[in-house]
């Protein structure tokens, strides 16, 4: 049992007897609260927006991904490398590609003429030019 | 009619951005917390500023509220927004500081607490009693207004004020009795 606890009320009551009920500053406190309360709908909204548009991204990326790599029938471009590689072992393969009306300027050498460099040339390096250009 | 508990009341303000329910919360506490700053700061000026800011900070902080006993809290963020003007304005004391010093003065006062069932009764005026809790020491005057206005725990107090359970309850034996002796000669 509080042995201080009628002080304790007396103290109390008189400390409360005084004060008005009507809160100070209620307006200004209301008006904190209420863009405090703005602030944080929107930031909860930005938050919201940046997630959605991720997830968005990430679903697209899944979607394309998934029909380049398994739906898509057109060629790879490692198969595309390959059969390149197989013209280039014959001399006549060699002479079709250097006459293919598909000739792509790449600075001032054409394609045919790269191609015609690199028959002597190892398949490997002929991979890596090829994928690099 | 329905009453909210004021743990609803903040949380409909914290999740829903309900103003309307944290003005309710403000009306309900106004009493209580103006008198305990009142306790606390030199004027009612310093008070009532302290009440705004105290508000703002519960506002600020109001996402962070997970639930949990609401006036103990509100307490809480009042002292701290108190202690905080005052050490604006270069009045504030340290607690440690007095710390053996008030244990010591409890020590020497008269052990003239009112026996079981004996009602103190005094005709002090709210402005005996005011200037009454003013002139307290800092420890003591806060652990009392922690626990007759915040209702905080003396364990609560003691985390709060960051010292020894037992310099808490020292410190509210010595607000007691101090008072006691100054009210008692308005007997």
């Amino acid at each position: 049992m509080n042995e201080y606890r009628d002080i304790e009320d007396f103290v109390k009551g008189r400390l409360e007897e005084g004060v008005s009920a009507l809160p100070p500053h209620l307006a200004e406190i209301e008006r904190a609260a209420a863009a405090e309360s703005f602030a944080r709908v929107a930031e909860h909204r930005s938050r919201r927006r940046r997630t959605t548009a991720l997830l968005v991204a990430a679903s697209l990326a899944i979607v394309f991904s998934f029909a380049i790599l398994h739906i898509d029938p057109s060629p790879k471009p490692e198969n595309t490398v390959a059969c390149v590689i197989d013209l280039l072992r014959t001399a006549d393969g060699a002479e079709t590609l250097s006459e293919s009306s598909a000739v792509v300027e790449s600075g001032e050498t054409t394609v045919a003429e790269m191609l015609l460099a690199w028959q002597d040339a190892p398949y490997e390096s002929a991979i890596a030019d090829l994928l690099g250009r | 009619m329905l009453v909210e508990e004021d743990s609803e009341l903040l949380f409909a303000y914290s999740r829903r951005g309900d103003v309307e329910s944290l003005s309710t919360l403000v009306r309900r506490h106004a009493v209580w917390m103006q008198a305990f700053l009142r306790g606390l700061l030199p004027t009612v000026a310093d008070a009532e500023d302290a009440f705004q800011e105290t508000w703002v900070r519960v506002v600020k902080s109001a996402g962070k509220y997970r639930g949990g006993m609401v006036k103990p809290y509100l307490a809480v963020v009042a002292r701290s927004a108190a202690i905080d003007r005052l050490r604006q304005m270069g009045r504030l004391v340290s607690l440690d500081a007095e710390d053996g010093e008030e244990a010591s003065a409890a020590e020497r006062l008269p052990d003239d607490s009112p026996s079981p069932g004996e009602r103190f009764e005094s005709k002090a005026t709210v402005e005996d009693v005011r200037e009454a809790v003013r002139v307290l020491p800092d420890g003591p005057r806060q652990v009392l207004l922690m626990r007759i206005e915040g209702e905080l725990s003396f364990k609560e107090i003691a985390s709060e004020l960051g010292v020894p359970i037992g310099t808490a309850l020292t410190w509210m034996r010595t607000a007691t009795l101090k008072l006691k002796e100054m009210l008692g000669e308005s007997k």
